[in-house]
């Protein structure tokens, strides 16, 4: 082939790509690629369901919302909650043109991602990561989270304990970022004595519910503080009530949800669990909303952190729709007391959120319901 | 002077080590209770460290003085003692336990609620054994340990769980609580997963591990076929019933709080430590009973049913003893007229039944997902180790006390963690095993289960000993027996009933054997007509070829086996794989360069954890299995020392660090050659394995072990990276304007460059090293270890040398990967992702070959690449591979509702995909495919992609050019 053609056939395409650039300009809407770093494989796969389920409301939410002005497209990716498939996982988001990324659950996972995603100008909202290892992160910027770190709620368990009468509780928390977070807060804001702690593998095959029930029995604890997620939470609490404690239970947002009852083979267990979760924004039903498209959409079953995850999404297009040449910015923004279906987020300069106090549910026979609030400036209410 | 220096000399070497030890011990003690002796008084260490380090050499000490006391001690009492080791050493730990609280001033109160122990421990064995005693008879008849045991087991969860969710069963795992237990649906899955598991491992014997027993491949090759086997299990269960928990119920009164049995108890409390007017025991008896959950209860009775049910076939039918038989000799019993095949799939299907049995009956108590069967394999292994690999009187012996163990390690961690503030110190829970076979083996290196026969032989020699000095009967005695006379009448009596009703079977045995026969032989005719005419009719092989044109025969110019071809194929390999980067999608200049500057550095780490398992397994041949362990030393060490001071950091130098991690690994790599070098392959395979397990735990409860956050929050972060700084404000911008970038390079460009540059250097002196004299004698030990002893070569230490030189390369690994990922977070060394992957690439690369490791590790980082591409495919049509994947879902759909849709429900596919779209999990197929190509190599060639060269002695230079010129033109 000779050089005359060669050039003939770059010009026929450089003119081929004008034109199509030209139709596109004229009437199709600009296509906004969102990367969602999802723990496919490794030990929390069995949550990744429900956060792209969460991910999936939003992003139909947000085509409905914006329907012939902006095609939102959900890119999904295996973060394997394990920081160098994370790191992969991100690269090949990034490679393939999203704008913004969700993830990623596993705190080790997210710093893994942003490495990659800072240097190449991505930003990355997590919606799971509450590791206070986070806030320091080398990440010029880029790294935001929607979860709150857990320091604070740990402050508000340690007010719901002390209302409910407990002076010798037994913690039993998750060896993971979100569990050992929780824990080892909780006993530095508790003034009380603590009767005793365990930490727990919540990998299944990994910790036994009946031996942990039976520390806190022996140990002569009057209640029980639980930092856990659905699945294990469920069998402690069944292997308590079998070993007949009648202690006051207490759980954090791993287990304040109503649909926690669907974890229980025997559900009368559940009676009397008192637990912390996010408070939800003051004038809105933006919890409630998300929660019956959740349902109405099938989600998952036992899922954790959805809210949060629908919320990133939100809160990632809201800000590409205001100024899609500087998302960084326009995040910063966005994120300033947005009403979300997770609680009222604002970003702090190290793009964390403080969160806006914690409602204290309780669950009678089966019925859940929140009656309480907690908030740093007026404890309980 | 000399005078006494030669005497002492002349002592016995056990007696040195007497020394030795209460030295050790003594300076322990001192330094716990007085805060005196020499680690103390050196002042290097302070705080946590100092007495954990005091708290490791008093254990050290006491344990060596067990194991001189063991060497030392007469061979009547040996075994008898060995048998006794687990005692010993539980003893050791309370005792230095209780030193060690004392000398810090503090109290500890272990609570042993002694039904609970008792019935967890039941509960624990009962799980570890259905996946043991599988492994174990697969070891004794086959010979291999089986990695894909755990999913035989996870398969009979899934079989019972599908049963489940049948039309027939539902309503009763779905009816109310009505207060009576159901049992219909619970005894027809434990049957049902008994069969269809025992079916499967049949299956899996015939298809894939009897080729290997036709190739006669040895078991090291076999464990690893296993390995991929495991994968494919596993994968093929990922992508089935996806990765949520799911219960089986058979019932819902099953699981009510009150269906438990009540088991009255005693609490009995140990007081370690600062005893203040507290007795060291004390029981308190005012306790409420203990409730043993029914489902536990089915469990533990349905698998130590099984298995003595399992024993009585091994002992008392022709069938165990011809298992048995080729066991002993496979040969031997061939010869004797005993089918072997059919002996290995009886094996195989009765291995697979018992662990699919237990998985059914386990499904029932905890929550399954497919990740189970990996927690469960590894303490499973301990224990098949701890009783001696194929006993399996020393498998059952191994996992009660396995089970016992890990159900006294809750109280006792809990306590004590409490007490040292460590509460995460539970999570150590899981390890226990690992830990207590390792500080087993160091005294008993072969098992207990060996003891037990030596002891069982003993007993029976003494025995016959006695029957023949035996002169007559005590009359006495006699009157006894006369009395007993009717008993006997009426025995004997039953036992020949027994004897008529079993000929009865035998002879309907003999007549249904008989018409499956002549039923098979028929379909055995008509399949042959049909083949033979199907083979009439189609153009055969060649056929097609000459068509085509192409000469098999000459596919294939290059001789991978010689130095030159084996370069050229390497740099064909790479050049190849280059160009798929070159083409892998991206969108700017800029995420191009980090996308190859990521998949360089990636291929750099995985290259040099492949060189370290090369000089262990490949070269020095000890199945090393726990790659990930040096790694992971290299990345902690590097990532501790390197973080910033105020958040329990060291604040070094990364190069220092570096210096210093690869010497820590290096260390230990040489120490674990001293109680492991003369282990069994498999023994060293599983005490790697454990290892890399433990350090994971650590990470995760282990506080010394966390830094970079001002709370102590886990894992380690924000240490510093090489030059970061200089790199930021020098070179980047040049580095930057020279890639074409508009901003300057990002760090991780520098970070591949050293990568590089790493694994060049290394590849340089391995080389070097490999083609040595040592190299050679490496080899040597690898092909036969006692030859190569009787050459004169000191094994220990040069086992000890491969270790030390390939655990420091893989620290430099873990350094290169921490940087990369900027944190060390503990599912970082998940086997799944790293071990095994490293592993994969070991084995197609070529084992031997250093260059085959490059190509290895750079195929499975592409691999990793491409299936992230396609996952990511699913979420726009504008995509590459958009098409593919909607494709290979939709055959997935096709296989799930009309391929499997006759065997399972409807219920049981919603279950799974609740909102009725069916997707195939693209990095489990990923998973499965890596298997696929672990056990298709190991098949096919079972030498890699580049095999290694055979390292000849030089020859006289015509004949060398002739070697070479066929080597470059044939």
């Amino acid at each position: 082939m000779n050089s005359y053609s060669v050039k003939s056939i770059y010009s026929i395409l450089v003119l081929v790509f004008i034109l199509m650039g030209v139709i596109a300009c004229s009437s199709e809407p600009t296509t906004v690629k969102i990367g969602l770093l999802s723990p496919q494989t490794g030990p929390i796969a069995q949550y990744a369901p429900g956060f792209e389920d969460a991910g999936a409301i939003a992003i139909s939410e947000l085509n409905k919302t914006h329907e012939g002005d902006y095609v939102f497209e959900l890119i999904v990716a295996d973060s394997g909650c394990d920081g160098t498939q994370a790191g992969t996982a991100a690269q090949t988001l990034i490679d393939s043109g999203v704008s913004a990324i969700v993830g990623a659950a596993c705190s080790g996972a997210t710093l893994g991602a942003i490495a990659v995603a800072a240097p190449a100008g991505v930003p990355m909202v997590s919606y799971a990561s509450t590791s206070p290892g986070l806030s320091g992160a080398d990440d010029n910027g880029y790294l935001f989270r929607v979860v709150p770190s857990d320091a604070q709620q740990a402050v508000a368990l340690a007010a719901v304990t002390a209302a409910e009468g407990a002076s010798n509780p037994a913690v039993l928390y998750m060896t993971n970022d979100y569990g050992a977070g929780l824990g080892d807060n909780f006993a530095s804001s508790w003034s009380g004595s603590v009767c005793t702690q365990a930490g727990y593998d919540p990998t299944e095959g990994s910790y036994d519910a009946s031996s942990l029930a039976q520390s806190v029995i022996d140990g002569g604890c009057d209640s029980v503080l639980l930092m856990s997620y659905a699945t294990d939470g469920a069998s402690i609490i069944e292997a308590l009530s079998t070993q007949g404690f009648t202690g006051k239970m207490i759980g954090a947002d791993g287990v304040a949800d109503a649909k926690f009852t669907d974890a229980f083979t025997d559900v009368t267990a559940v009676n009397g669990l008192i637990a912390t979760r996010p408070r939800p924004g003051e004038d809105t039903n933006a919890k409630t909303a998300f929660e019956s498209a959740y349902a109405a959409a099938g989600g998952a079953d036992g899922a954790i952190y959805t809210g949060e995850t629908y919320d990133a999404i939100k809160i990632i297009a809201a800000s590409i729709i205001s100024d899609p040449e500087n998302i960084l910015t326009s995040l910063k923004k966005t994120g300033t007391n947005y009403v979300g279906a997770s609680g009222t987020h604002t970003f702090d300069a190290n793009g964390d959120v403080a969160g806006t106090g914690y409602e204290v549910c309780q669950f009678d026979g089966t019925a859940f319901s929140c009656p309480r609030t907690w908030t740093s400036s007026d404890g309980i209410k | 002077m000399n005078a006494i220096w030669q005497r002492w000399m002349l002592k016995p070497s056990w007696l040195l080590q007497v020394v030795f030890s209460v030295f050790l011990f003594f300076d322990a003690y001192f330094g716990l209770i007085h805060n005196k002796g020499i680690i103390t008084s050196l002042g290097l260490l302070t705080g946590e460290i100092k007495w954990l380090t005091l708290f490791v050499e008093m254990m050290a000490g006491i344990l060596l003085l067990v194991r001189i006391i063991l060497n030392q001690i007469d061979i009547r009492w040996k075994s008898t003692v060995i048998i006794f080791t687990p005692i010993i050493v539980t003893l050791v730990g309370f005792v230095v336990l209780d030193f060690l609280l004392t000398g810090l001033g503090r109290s500890a109160t272990l609570n042993f609620n002694l039904s609970s122990l008792g019935s967890s421990g039941l509960y624990w064995s009962a799980v570890y054994i259905s996946i043991a005693i599988g492994l174990t008879i697969t070891y004794k008849v086959q010979r291999f340990a089986n990695f894909a045991q755990a999913e035989m087991m996870l398969f009979g969860a899934y079989v019972a769980l599908t049963l489940m969710w049948s039309d027939r069963f539902f309503p009763i795992s779905n009816a109310p609580k009505d207060g009576s237990l159901n049992w219909e649906l619970i005894i027809w899955s434990g049957i049902s997963a008994f069969i269809i598991t025992g079916i499967i491992g049949l299956i899996i014997d015939k298809v894939v591990y009897k080729r290997f027993r036709n190739k006669m491949a040895t078991p090291q090759v076999m464990m690893i076929a296993s390995l991929g086997v495991s994968m494919v299990l596993r994968a093929i269960l990922y992508m089935r019933f996806s990765a949520s928990t799911h219960r089986f119920i058979p019932d819902r009164d099953w699981r009510l709080s009150t269906a438990t049995f009540e088991i009255p108890t005693k609490q009995l409390q140990l007081h370690l430590g600062d005893r203040i007017n507290a007795p060291l025991v004390d029981i308190v008896g005012n306790v409420n009973s203990y409730g043993f959950a029914y489902s536990k209860v089915a469990l533990v009775v349905g698998i130590f049913g099984a298995i003595i049910l399992l024993l009585f076939i091994l002992h008392r039918t022709s069938l165990g003893r011809q298992m048995r038989a080729v066991a002993d000799n496979s040969d031997l019993a061939a010869s004797s007229g005993i089918h072997v095949e059919r002996v290995h799939g009886s094996t195989a299907f009765l291995s697979s039944g018992i662990s699919g049995l237990g998985g059914a009956l386990l499904a029932a108590i905890l929550p399954i997902n497919p990740e189970l069967g990996l927690t469960l394999l590894l303490p499973a292994f301990a224990i098949i180790v701890l009783g001696t690999i194929g006993s399996i009187p020393g498998v059952i012996i191994g996992s009660l006390i396995i089970g016992l163990l890990r159900a006294t390690s809750e109280p006792v961690l809990i306590g004590a963690g409490n007490a040292l503030d460590r509460p995460t110190a539970t999570g150590f829970a899981e390890v226990m095993p690992f830990i207590f076979l390792i500080g087993l083996l160091l005294l008993a290196p072969r098992g207990i289960g060996s003891a037990i026969q030596d002891w069982n032989i003993k007993r029976i020699r003494k025995k016959r000993l006695s029957q023949q000095n035996k002169k007559s009967p005590n009359p006495q005695l006699n009157k006894v027996f006369i009395l007993l006379n009717p008993l006997s009448d009426t025995l004997s009596q039953a036992i020949i009933y027994i004897y008529q009703v079993k000929q009865v079977i035998n002879i309907l045995m003999e007549l249904i054997k008989k018409t499956i026969k002549t039923y098979s032989g028929l379909l055995k005719k008509c399949t042959l007509k049909l083949l033979a005419k199907i083979k009439f009719t189609g153009p055969s092989r060649t056929d097609i070829l000459s068509g085509l044109r192409i000469k098999p025969s000459n596919w294939v110019r290059i001789k991978r086996e010689t130095e030159r071809g084996s370069w050229i194929t390497f740099a064909i390999l790479f050049l190849l794989l280059a160009c798929i980067v070159w083409i892998l999608p991206s969108v700017t200049t800029l995420t191009k360069v980090l996308q190859v500057a990521r998949i360089i550095t990636l291929v750099s780490i995985f290259s040099l954890a492949c060189f370290s398992l090369n000089l262990h397994t490949g070269l020095t041949g000890m199945t090393n299995f726990g790659v990930i362990f040096f790694v992971g030393i290299g990345a902690v060490v590097v990532g501790l020392l390197s973080a910033p001071v105020a958040t329990n950091g060291y604040g070094w130098n990364p190069f220092m660090a570096t210096i210093v991690a690869v010497i820590i690994s290096a260390t230990i790599g040489w120490l674990l050659a001293y109680p492991t070098a003369r282990l069994r392959m498999d023994y060293f395979a599983i005490v790697t394995i454990a290892l890399g397990e433990v350090l994971r735990i650590s990470l995760q409860a282990e506080p010394l072990l966390r830094a970079g956050t001002t709370t102590s929050a886990m894992g380690i972060s924000q240490f510093s990276r090489p030059l970061e700084s200089w790199w930021e404000n020098g070179p980047s911008e040049m580095v930057g304007n020279l890639l074409g970038l508009n901003i300057s390079a990002p760090y991780v460009v520098f970070l591949s460059i050293i990568s590089a540059l790493s694994v060049i250097v290394v590849w340089f002196i391995l080389n070097t090293v490999l083609l040595s004299p040592w190299g050679r004698i490496l080899r040597s030990i690898r092909d036969d270890e006692i030859v190569s002893q009787h050459h004169g070569h000191n094994i220990l230490i040069h086992k000890a040398a491969s270790l030390a030189l390939g655990a420091a390369i893989a620290a430099l690994a873990g350094a290169l990967w921490a940087w990369l990922n900027t944190n060390v977070w503990p599912d970082f060394m998940n086997p799944v992702r790293t071990t095994f992957l490293i592993w994969a690439a070991f084995i197609v690369g070529g084992r031997g070959n250093n260059r085959g490791m490059i190509i290895g590790a750079f195929l499975i980082v592409i691999v990793e690449f491409i299936f992230n591409v396609m996952v990511v495919s699913r979420g726009s049509a504008s995509l590459p591979f958009h098409n593919m994947t909607s494709y290979l879902d939709n055959v997935f759909s096709w296989l799930i509702l009309n391929v499997g849709g006759i065997i399972w429900s409807d219920r049981s596919i919603t279950e799974i995909f609740p909102k009725g779209d069916i997707i195939l999990s693209l990095p489990h197929l990923k998973l499965a495919l890596i298997g696929v190509v672990i056990v298709g190599t190991l098949l096919t060639s079972s030498k890699g992609l580049l095999p290694e060269v055979p390292s000849r002695p030089k020859r006289p230079s015509n004949s060398h050019s002739n070697l070479d010129k066929e080597g470059s033109s044939k």
